[in-house]
């Protein structure tokens, strides 16, 4: 349908005072000949807002282009309903607040003018997004691991009215937690030890009515995509459940085989105790009396702390604190709960023997939180010593007592101390390393995706929870080590956000980070080479192939990132609100000047997510800037087409800069690879910029997390200084 | 690499410790009170390797650790300590178990420290002089010099020291002086013997070093008095000005009256006892030192009372100590005035009292906190002959115009 476009400038907040708000409105009726332009005073105010209001009443669907203040801000203000089509023009953080103290006014009128003819072209390409409704969206949860997390999990996902399912691969429910003796504190005064509560909550579940419990089982296969996975279990191994659980698999497992039609995926399968077997110059294997937390825990939990050389009760046990953690050679990390459950454990074995003395030798003592409270009752115990030391070495003496050789302690030198029962605090290691749990039937692989550790985070800074295939969340140890309180919280945030995939994919919304975003990847497969870019490049598998390579998207998997966009040779692939086609016409709508009038243009690609709010901020902070760049935000860096490269480059742009975040192992990208992406699709960039003869150095990629919007005036001087080195573009007014 | 130590927590020495500070437990080694200390050297500082040191119980170390005695317990570091402890108190317990180790014999040390052999401990002095009494024949008038030494003799009562408030009517004096000259004498052989192996200890421990050019041991003893006498170490000390006026007054008027003791007690044996009159000279000096000790006395323990961070903790040792020595002073001033008003009843009874405190505090000074006359003094010059003092000069002074420059 033919939509009129109606364009509004506002001159409040300085955006007058940078530029003559008739003239523009005039160059912006005679260049992009909308239906309408206005000015206005204050179009944020109610009498602005009515002015907009009055225009939308007409026969034909309008396009509101609003030349003000970001579209970061405001937006429940300039929010019209559809058909209204809202496209916002940054004329006040990115205009009017970052100019230059001796700003030619000349530059910033032509800037001005740019900003309105792109967002006008832009809005031109526009549609309404036609959400993608799937044909039966289940209400179903599907939570794999029966520990706390898992069970806390299903609890809370039954609670709030889905359908869950509960699989675990041992024959009983109760997982690390029902193997402990006692639970560090959980409540106020946070002194006491206190007995794990997990035997409630099994029961819980058992009698919940919406929760079925498949004992002893394994993931066959999991199809299909968030709202509608196909999930096959199967009997594992031939264990029958236990008896005592057998009561609490309300449902057997008929045969062999059961399918499911789940909505969303909690993954809580946990984790395992880092192998100690690696830890031999710690004792482990070649002294009879070392031992690590778990062995001493089920001693703990059986009745009877003693020295398995001679079955004697253990009068002096040291603990050896980061056995093998935070060590680059074995697990870099820290596992957050060892200083805990030694210290947990140090109480036993005082309990036991009022006369038992017992050491700690720690890295660090790492007790968060209200922890402190406990670590302060450990410290009251006068038979529990406690020092900062490197173990170097631990022997064993002839009657099978143990020498560890300390450095560094606090007490001053290198010391040694004489103990019955070593105990190693040995990290958490997440089940997901090197090991097949969910069996995705996926083209990019089985299991979910896994950072340098093993654990399967996508961005666990900004969106916890979230795995790098959409509809799955971990929860638990699997996610990030942690202790039982903050598994039963993070428990509640995974089925909240597993809930929240299934109703919003119900309406065919994205789920994250583009929260509501009804605009989905359109093939048009057609024209499709089977190059298979899409396919392998899409950072959360959201395309699966047919026998030829041709892409079958899985739009609810899909994260609406446009990575498959950008990485698209033939440009078939667009959305209703972003395209190839959109961009090139943004890119062409910049008037460039010819070269005589010496006014370099330079086309700056900012990733939405931080680098273009930070272009926001540090126009709030008045940070002034090269007056000759021209902004276009895009989803992800990964989405640039290079076709837009080339097409800046012909139109006479003198370079290109992309912005976006940073990348590596502790990326910032939002779409955990796009920035990296696009710096590797670099070659294809180069090859263009060498079939048009051009300088290499036309063309860069820079890194900026959201705080370093102070970076900005130096970034974009620095490049306009490269591109006046590098002359400039010879295609200019061809 | 040097040689790895042995570490050996002694779980019974610790307990003993916390009973008398169980704030060390509160200690997470963060340093504040070494940075806070204005006494403690830079090389190997205090308080808090000591702190630490009891918290692993390591008696060893402890007992042969001169720093705590460096200590003058002003609690900077108990005030800024972020977690409650008080390194303060910790040290005055480890200077407690100081003197009850290297007692000699430690049995006495033991009875000392503990309330349920307070009565035995005065009934020693009691039994004794009650026997001296006896024998010598008691409040009895004699003939002028007969109570001298070289004049005694066996007198029956006869009642006339009912008349005049004469204490050589009470007894006489020499079995007394007996007594107390040979118990002090013990005492002191057995505080020396306690006072060599402490010294050894410490030389152990630090390996028999010294630091080069560190001075002989008379200079450093000459030095060490020197700055005693002058009370240096109170003056650096922030936070409880006044515990170094406490102190100083109690130190120099203690001194006094234990001057004028002696002179009277030489006189007496030799010229015979002139300073009957107040306005005698040494006379004057004595109740002017009782005085000054009052006054004392009365800061010292207002400082006690008054409690907070930068009150010392003050347990069974600190008020035995501060209640003998008090009512040593003060037995002694109601004798004078019972005297000098003539009323023999109270002056007798007063006097007899007023011995068992001097008793109690000579005798018995090597085992209880009076020892840390002693063992102070030898620490203090350990750590000069060691060279340890020195290191701390250097930094001690230049700490202190930094803060007082901020």
């Amino acid at each position: 349908m033919e939509r009129d476009i109606r364009v509004y400038l506002c001159s409040g907040c300085g955006i007058g005072e940078a530029v003559d708000i008739e003239a523009l409105a005039k160059t912006v009726q005679k260049d992009s000949k909308p239906a309408s332009c206005i000015t206005h005073p204050c179009l944020c105010s109610e009498e602005g807002l009515a002015a907009i209001r009055k225009d939308l009443t007409g026969e034909r669907p309008c396009t509101v282009v609003i030349g003000a203040c970001s579209g970061r801000v405001n937006t429940d203000l300039f929010a019209f309903p559809p058909p209204t089509i809202v496209e916002r023009a940054n004329l006040r953080e990115q205009m009017a607040w970052r100019r230059m103290a001796d700003e030619d006014p000349d530059d910033t009128r032509m800037l001005a003018e740019d900003i309105m003819r792109m967002a006008v072209a832009k809005a031109r390409k526009t549609d309404i997004p036609e959400p993608y409704i799937a044909p039966a969206v289940h209400n179903s949860v599907l939570v794999v691991g029966g520990g706390l997390t898992g069970l806390t999990a299903a609890l809370d996902c039954a609670r709030a009215g889905a359908k869950v399912v509960l699989v675990e691969k041992e024959s009983a429910l109760g997982g690390h937690v029902a193997g402990l003796h006692r639970d560090t504190p959980q409540k106020p005064p946070y002194r006491d030890l206190e007995v794990p509560e997990i035997a409630r909550k099994i029961e819980e579940v058992c009698k919940c009515p919406d929760i079925e419990v498949l004992l002893s089982v394994e993931i066959e296969q999991i199809t299909g995509q968030p709202g509608m996975f196909g999930v096959t279990i199967r009997q594992g191994n031939g264990q029958k459940p236990e008896q005592a659980g057998a009561e609490a698999a309300k449902t057997e497992t008929t045969g062999a085989r059961k399918e499911f039609q789940i909505g969303a995926i909690i993954l809580a399968t946990g984790a395992r105790p880092y192998d100690a077997a690696q830890l031999a110059h710690l004792g482990f294997g070649r002294c009879q009396n070392v031992i690590t937390h778990a062995e001493l825990e089920a001693m703990a939990k059986a009745g009877k702390i003693v020295r398995p050389s001679d079955g004697r009760p253990a009068r002096r046990v040291a603990f050896i604190q980061c056995a093998g953690s935070r060590d680059p050679e074995r697990l870099p990390y820290c596992s957050t709960t060892c200083c805990m459950t030694s210290l947990k454990q140090a109480v036993y074995i005082r309990e036991q023997n009022p006369d038992a003395q017992v050491y700690v030798l720690y890295k660090d003592m790492r007790t968060p939180g209200q922890y402190e409270n406990f670590y302060r009752r450990v410290q009251e115990d006068e038979g529990i010593f406690l020092t900062k030391g490197e173990v170097a070495e631990v022997a064993e003496e002839p009657d099978k007592s143990l020498v560890i050789q300390v450095r560094n302690a606090l007490l001053g030198e290198n010391i040694q101390i004489k103990a019955d029962l070593v105990v190693l605090a040995t990290g958490m290691v997440p089940s997901t390393l090197n090991a097949q749990i969910l069996h995705l039937a996926y083209r990019q692989g089985g299991d979910l995706p896994v950072d340098q550790y093993g654990f399967p985070n996508s961005h666990f800074i900004c969106f916890p929870y979230e795995t790098r295939r959409t509809g799955i969340y971990a929860a638990g140890c699997v996610r990030q080590p942690m202790d039982s309180a903050a598994a039963v919280r993070d428990a509640s945030g995974a089925a909240l956000k597993a809930l929240q995939c299934i109703a919003m994919t119900a309406r065919g919304a994205a789920v994250h980070p583009r929260a509501n975003d009804l605009s989905w990847p359109d093939f048009y497969l057609k024209r499709c080479t089977q190059c298979k870019r899409c396919t392998e490049e899409c950072p959360f598998g959201a395309l699966n192939e047919d026998v030829k390579g041709t892409p079958e998207p899985n739009p609810t998997r899909c994260r609406r990132c446009g990575i498959c966009m950008g990485a698209c040779p033939e440009r078939i692939i667009n959305f209703a609100t972003y395209s190839i086609e959109m961009m090139s016409a943004m890119i062409k709508a910049v008037e460039v000047p010819d070269e005589t009038e010496e006014k370099p243009r330079v086309l700056v690609l900012v990733c939405e997510n931080d680098a273009y709010p930070a272009f926001d901020i540090a126009g709030r902070y008045r940070l002034g800037y090269d007056p000759n760049i021209r902004i276009i935000p895009v989803r992800c860096l990964g989405s640039i087409n290079v076709v837009w490269i080339k097409d800046a480059l012909s139109r006479g742009f003198d370079g290109i800069l992309m912005i976006g975040c940073k990348y590596g192992d502790d990326y910032q990208c939002h779409f955990i690879k796009g920035s990296e992406l696009m710096n590797t699709r670099s070659d294809n960039i180069q090859e263009a910029l060498t079939s048009m003869v051009l300088e290499s150095e036309r063309v860069r990629l820079e890194q900026l997390a959201l705080t370093e919007y102070h970076r900005i005036p130096e970034l974009i001087g620095g490049f306009m200084e490269t591109i006046k080195e590098v002359g400039f573009n010879p295609f200019k007014g061809m | 690499m040097a040689e790895p130590v042995w570490i050996e927590p002694d779980l019974q020495f610790k307990r003993r410790l916390l009973a008398d500070s169980d704030t060390l437990k509160k200690c997470f080694q963060c340093g504040t009170c070494t940075v806070a200390c204005p006494l403690s050297p830079d090389t190997e500082p205090f308080p808090r390797k000591e702190v630490l040191w009891a918290q692993w119980g390591l008696k060893d170390r402890l007992m042969a650790d001169p720093d705590v005695w460096m200590c003058h317990q002003c609690n900077d570091c108990s005030q800024l300590c972020p977690r409650g402890a008080n390194p303060g108190d910790v040290l005055a317990a480890v200077r407690q178990q100081v003197v009850e180790h290297y007692a000699v014999p430690s049995i006495l040390a033991r009875m000392v420290a503990s309330p349920k052999w307070l009565p035995v401990l005065f009934a020693i002095p009691a039994v004794l002089m009650a026997l001296a009494i006896w024998a010598t024949g008691g409040f009895s008038a004699r003939p002028e010099g007969s109570s001298h030494f070289f004049a005694a003799g066996i007198f029956l009562p006869d009642g006339q020291g009912f008349k005049q408030a004469n204490f050589d009517h009470f007894f006489a004096h020499y079995p007394i002086i007996i007594f107390f000259t040979a118990f002090v004498g013990l005492a002191l052989l057995g505080a020396l013997a306690g006072l060599v192996r402490y010294w050894k200890a410490m030389d152990a421990r630090a390996g028999g070093r010294r630091a080069e050019g560190s001075p002989s041991l008379i200079a450093c003893a000459v030095e060490t008095i020197k700055e005693i006498l002058l009370h240096k170490k109170f003056t650096q000390c922030e936070a409880t000005a006044n515990r170094y006026w406490g102190h100083l007054l109690l130190f120099y008027g203690f001194g006094a009256m234990f001057l004028t003791t002696c002179l009277a007690a030489l006189a007496y044996y030799t010229i015979g006892y002139p300073f009957m009159s107040l306005w005698h000279p040494v006379k004057l000096l004595g109740n002017l030192g009782g005085v000054v000790f009052l006054a004392g006395l009365a800061i010292v323990i207002a400082v006690r009372l008054r409690g907070g961070k930068l009150a010392p903790a003050s347990g069974y040792n600190d008020w035995l100590f501060l209640a003998v020595i008090g009512l040593t002073v003060v037995t002694g001033m109601i004798c004078q005035a019972a005297r000098l008003v003539n009323t023999p009843i109270p002056a007798y009874g007063w006097y007899f009292v007023h011995l068992l405190f001097v008793f109690f505090l000579l005798v018995y000074l090597p085992y209880s906190k009076f020892a840390h006359l002693l063992y102070r003094t030898v620490a203090m010059i350990y750590c000069r002959y060691s060279g340890r003092e020195a290191a701390q000069g250097a930094l001690g002074a230049g700490a202190l115009e930094e803060k007082k420059a901020a």
